[in-house]
Order: structure tokens, then C-alpha cells, then sequence
């Protein structure tokens, strides 16, 4: 005997957790691209691929959690928490791990590495960038705890505070990718001029990173104050 | 006549035989989603729920659930239109306990959510409107029934709104959300204590033969002072468990906080099984209740006697027994699937939702329990307090209460011409 019970079927599974676990998949792409500079500059190709799959694995995750998503938020579903603004919000995330991907793929198929001289600017970019993923990832969290509270103004305060600090990360990686630009000019001479039309689009790719970070958050603010 | 002297016992018997059958379907389906609550909440383990069910489901049939038994017996059915064919009323009332026990069966293989009240109300206005007349059929209790199984949801929804909004303002909308909720939650267990203790005084003492008199003025008072008292117990007792709650890391943090609403489960789930049984034994109980009564008193219906209460014992011991032999697996799987529904809003669906039930109860109406804690759901979910509703699920909800009624109607009508031909 087959029993439906009405009760569990009246409920669906929470999708902000699910955004979570999306949110945190994108995170971990974004997170090897640190490493992956690494192995690059260093000339070390062969581990630079093998990140490089890394990355485009969990790309692969993210989009499956995405499509999970997006099929776990039907029309009938009556939420806590708008459905455009889940959606958007898994958009936005997605679009980090994506940029992660393709700045691996860029970097990895035409084996273009950095001018030594400007390493250290660009891990250091790198690392901004990252946080400011982590920090949107932080933020998304926090909207789901804001849901276990019952929207709360004090959970809504908590998630004013991570957002603005997002927005501050993301403030200070523009300024690092300006200050790589121009010394990128500098040495212009010494690198051919595709790659150095390539190194230029690979730091607005690595910058745009942390707009979409901000972007998440953003969407995590609206949810959240919705 | 004759019928009732010469196959009386065989008829009894039959009553008997059913009545369980329907029991036992009660106690292995319908439990479920009143216990499934805590147990996907992780406020009782399995076996906690299931001793719970067992004792508190026998406690609200045996002491409150006499009035929605009588409406069953004799409240559908207008007892003038069949003084001079008793056996008549017999046969209706065994083929609808056998047609709403056969229409569960199958809406529970086809997997629809069907109301067992639904089933058992419709198959006995079925059989009275077609197999005896229009005029046998109390119109005017019936349309008492279909409003309350529209209004019970509604008031179990904003009973649990107002709830899960004052859980809001009072404890989780403050810093010191722990400190708060130990403060406040003995407040709700109060009031679990209460309602149970005012149904049972009111409706349940006079067939156990216990009287009481506080000299309060009216039984009502009388019943209010005691009740009050019984609800500062539970919620001393309550407040005793809270003191031993053990928290790990940030004292505020929503896991802790969810411990405290934890303990509060455990006594609205009490709440919740006490209700249902005072509610959904009826539906088994009832029709056997009337088949017992014309037969023992030779065909005379609606006879003053009263009402036989080990017909009650009858119904509960079903509903004790369905649980054990397979009303504990759904819970298992309904635990498994509602994680969503953690306890600070579980407590307020189960304990908007066991008021309702307690409340139609006491006035005999009967309702469905199951159709009650979703509608209580749903309000927790207009206060935010859930995720995700699959609305196409409450519409699900809705057709199969509509389709049940001519169905339970239909196979009545079959199974009261079937059991005319055999006896008459």
C-alpha cells in the first residue's frame, strides 16, 4: 500500500539551501584560480592543466546544482522570498564560476603567463578578488539563516554589514586591476602585442569576479529586505 | 424487525469487524501526518512518537471523543424518518463504515490524500439520501459538517499565524533569543495543558463517572480554574526539561534556540494526537456505536440509553493497533521528507491545528485533522515561517475532498442495496 501523505508534499525542500550549496560550489571554482596563476607563472603547464580540469569540473557541479534549481522552483511554489530573485541570484552566481572557467581556458591555451615583474601585484588582485567571492558566498549564507530566523531585524542588520563589506572588496580590487593595467603598459614593449591584448582581458575578467560578487550580494540584500 | 432479533448477533459482529477495520486504517495512515510533524522536526525519535500516539491518540478517543461519535451515530441521519425500520439504519451504517474503508484502501493505493471524515460523512449521507430517503438526511447538520470543513482550516491557519508571529516579536526578533524562548515557551506549553484539560473536564469526565464541583458557579468556571492549574504543571514540567537543554557554541544561535521549541514539540505533538484521536475515532466508532445501540435495544433508534463506551475502547484499540502494525512507517517516511518544518513552526501548526480539532470536537463536529494542520502549515507560511509550499499539492487536497464525498456516497449506496438483499 502506496501511502500519500499530504502533509510532506505541502512542503518543498527549502531552495535557499539549495542556493547555498550553489553559492559555495562557485566559490570553490573561483578559489583555484589562485593556484592556478600560481602553477602559471611558475611555467609549471602541466599542473596548470590539471587545475584547469579542476576548475572546469566544478564548473560542471555548479550548473548541475544550477539546473537543480531551477527545477526545484515551479510556478506553484509559494515562497518566503521572491522566485525572480532566486533566479537572478543563481544567475549572478553562476556567472563567477563561469568567469573562473574561462580565464583558466584563456590563460591555459595560449600558455600566457604574466611579466614576472608584475606577480606580485597580480596574486595579490587575485586574493582580492577571491575574498570578495567569499564574502558574497558569506552573505548568501547569512540570507538563509535569515530565513531560519523568520526575517529578524537583527539577521537583516548582520546581512547590511557583510554587504557593505563586499562592496568595499570589490572597491579595492578596481583599484588594484587599474594599477595593474598601468604597469602592464610598461612592459608592453618587451611582450607581443596579441598577448598583451590577451593579458589586458584577462584582468577584466579576473575583475569582473568581484562585480558579480557584488552582484550576489546585492541580490542576497534585496532577498533578504524583501 | 425480525431481522434485528434472528441475525443480531451476526450483525454486531460484522459492526465490530468493520469498525476495526476502519480503526486500524486510521492508526496506519491518518496518525502519520499528525505525528510526522515532530518526528521530521527531530522534537521525538520514532519510538518516542509512536508511545506518544499510542497513549495520548486512546486518551483523546476514549475521553473526548463522544461527541463527534454521537454526531456520526445520530446526528447525519434524522432518527423520526426510521422508528419503523430500524434494521434499515443498521445496514446503512455498516455499508458505509465498509464503503469509506474500501474508498480509503483505494485512494491510499492510487496515493491520493483523502480524508478519512470525508469518506465516512459522505458514505452515510450517501446510503440515508439514496437507500431511504431525501428527508432521512439532517440537511441542516450536514451544511453544520461542509461549513466546518471549510472553516477549520481557515481558523487552524490564523491560529497558527497569530502564533508564529507573537514567536516572532517575543523570542526570535531579539538578541537574547535563548533567554527569551526559555522565558516564553512555558507560556505555549500552558496552553497545551489547558486545552486538553478543558475538552476532557467538559466532555469527558461524566462517562467515567467522575463529578466534580469546585462550587465555582457553572461547570464552565469550574472546568476553567482546574484547567488553568493543569496548565501551570505542564508548564512547570515543561520549564524543568528547558532547564536541561544542552547547548553547544553561541548560545543564541538558531540551533540552540530550535532545542528550546524542541521540548515545546513534545507537548503540542501530545497536544495533536489527543486531538485527532478525539476527532478521527468517530469516524470508525460512530457507525458501530449506532449498529450496537438499535440492535441491544431491539430497534428502537436513537434509544435514551447511553451510548455504549466500550465502543470506544473498540475504536482506540484499532487506532493503537494500525499504528504498531503500519501506521509507524509513514511517519518514518513523512519524518524523513518534512526536515523543512523545524520546531518553532511545528509547534505552531501542531498546536493551532490540535486547538481547532480539540474545539470541533467538543462541539461534535467531525472534521478532518489531516486538512487542519496543512491549513495550519499554510499560515505559518504567510508568516514567513517556511520556505517553500507546493501549492498544486493543497489544490490536490482540495479536488480529492471534493471527489471523495460522491465516492464514499456511491459505494455506500452499492454496498446498502447488497446487504439489504442478503438480510432483508
Amino acid at each position: 500500500m502506496a501511502v500519500k501523505p499530504a502533509l510532506s508534499d505541502v512542503l518543498s525542500s527549502s531552495p535557499l539551501s539549495i542556493m547555498e550549496r550553489h553559492a559555495e560550489a562557485c566559490l570553490s571554482c573561483v578559489a583555484r584560480l589562485g593556484p592556478y596563476f600560481e602553477a602559471a607563472q611558475g611555467g609549471h603547464w602541466g599542473k596548470a592543466e590539471k587545475l584547469q580540469l579542476e576548475i572546469a569540473r566544478l564548473e560542471g557541479i555548479a550548473d548541475e546544482i544550477k539546473l537543480d534549481v531551477r527545477k526545484n522552483l515551479p510556478r506553484g511554489l509559494w515562497m518566503s522570498v521572491s522566485r525572480p530573485d532566486l533566479l537572478e541570484l543563481v544567475r549572478m552566481q553562476d556567472k563567477m564560476a563561469n568567469e573562473t572557467k574561462d580565464i583558466a581556458g584563456i590563460s591555459l591555451g595560449r600558455q600566457l603567463a604574466f611579466p614576472s615583474k608584475l606577480e606580485k601585484s597580480l596574486f595579490k588582485f587575485i586574493a582580492t578578488v577571491t575574498e570578495a567571492a567569499e564574502k558574497a558566498v558569506e552573505v548568501v549564507s547569512a540570507t538563509r539563516e535569515l530565513s531560519r530566523s523568520a526575517f529578524g531585524a537583527r539577521q537583516v542588520t548582520v546581512i547590511m554589514t557583510k554587504s557593505v563589506t563586499v562592496e568595499k572588496i570589490e572597491r579595492r580590487s578596481d583599484e588594484l586591476q587599474s594599477k595593474l593595467r598601468a604597469k602592464l603598459r610598461q612592459h608592453e614593449e618587451t611582450i607581443s602585442p596579441v598577448d598583451a591584448i590577451f593579458l589586458y582581458q584577462l584582468l577584466t575578467n579576473i575583475g569582473e569576479i568581484a562585480d558579480h560578487a557584488e552582484k550576489v550580494s546585492h541580490r542576497a540584500q534585496i532577498i533578504a529586505a524583501s | 424487525m425480525e431481522v434485528l432479533a434472528s441475525h443480531g448477533f451476526i450483525l454486531l459482529a460484522l459492526a465490530c469487524v468493520f469498525g476495526l477495520f476502519m480503526a486500524w486504517g486510521i492508526g496506519a495512515n491518518d496518525v502519520a501526518n499528525a505525528m510526522g510533524t515532530s518526528v521530521g522536526s527531530r522534537a521525538l525519535t520514532l519510538k518516542q512518537a509512536i508511545l506518544v500516539a499510542a497513549v495520548f491518540e486512546f486518551a483523546g478517543a476514549y475521553l473526548a471523543g463522544g461527541e463527534v461519535t454521537s454526531t456520526i451515530r445520530k446526528g447525519i441521519i434524522d432518527p423520526a424518518v426510521l422508528t419503523d425500520t430500524p434494521e434499515l439504519l443498521v445496514f446503512g451504517m455498516l455499508s458505509a463504515l465498509l464503503a469509506a474503508a474500501t474508498w480509503l484502501l483505494i485512494a491510499s493505493m492510487r496515493g491520493w490524500p483523502v480524508s478519512t471524515t470525508h469518506s465516512i460523512v459522505g458514505a452515510i449521507v450517501g446510503f440515508a439520501a439514496v437507500g431511504i430517503s431525501v428527508e432521512a438526511v439532517a440537511w441542516g447538520k450536514v451544511g453544520t459538517i461542509a461549513a466546518s470543513w471549510v472553516v477549520s482550516p481557515l481558523l487552524a491557519g490564523s491560529m497558527s499565524f497569530a502564533l508564529f508571529i507573537s514567536v516572532k516579536n517575543l523570542i526570535l526578533d531579539h538578541e537574547n533569543t535563548f533567554e527569551r524562548a526559555r522565558q516564553y515557551v512555558p507560556v505555549y506549553m500552558w496552553m497545551v495543558g489547558f486545552m486538553i484539560s478543558m475538552v476532557t473536564l467538559l466532555k469527558g469526565l461524566k462517562h467515567i463517572g467522575v463529578d466534580f464541583d469546585l462550587g465555582m458557579g457553572s461547570k464552565f468556571t469550574n472546568a476553567m480554574v482546574v484547567s488553568a492549574a493543569v496548565g501551570l504543571v505542564v508548564a512547570f514540567l515543561g520549564s524543568v526539561l528547558l532547564r536541561r537543554i544542552k547547548v553547544d557554541g553561541d548560545i543564541n544561535s538558531v540551533d540552540n534556540v530550535e532545542k528550546v521549541f524542541g521540548i515545546l514539540m513534545i507537548f503540542t505533538a501530545c497536544g495533536m494526537a489527543f486531538a485527532h484521536g478525539s476527532n478521527d475515532v468517530a469516524n470508525a466508532v460512530g457507525p458501530v456505536a449506532a449498529v450496537v445501540s438499535t440492535v441491544q435495544s431491539g430497534g428502537i433508534i436513537g434509544a435514551k440509553s447511553a451510548m455504549p463506551w466500550w465502543v470506544l475502547g473498540i475504536g482506540a484499540a484499532g487506532i493503537v493497533v494500525g499504528l504498531a502494525t503500519y501506521g509507524w512507517r509513514v511517519i518514518q517516511t513523512i519524518g524523513r521528507k518534512i526536515t523543512e518544518l523545524t520546531p518553532s513552526r511545528g509547534f505552531a501548526a501542531e498546536l493551532a491545528a490540535a486547538s481547532t480539532v480539540v474545539l470541533a470536537s467538543a462541539t461534535g463536529l467531525p472534521i478532518s485533522t489531516t486538512h487542519t494542520l496543512v491549513g495550519a502549515v499554510l499560515g505559518v507560511g504567510l508568516a514567513r515561517g517556511v520556505e517553500a509550499l507546493h501549492l498544486p499539492t493543497v489544490g490536490a487536497i482540495i479536488t480529492s475532498w471534493v471527489v471523495t464525498l460522491p465516492a464514499g456516497a456511491g459505494l455506500a449506496v452499492i454496498f446498502f442495496y447488497v446487504l439489504s438483499a442478503i438480510f432483508g
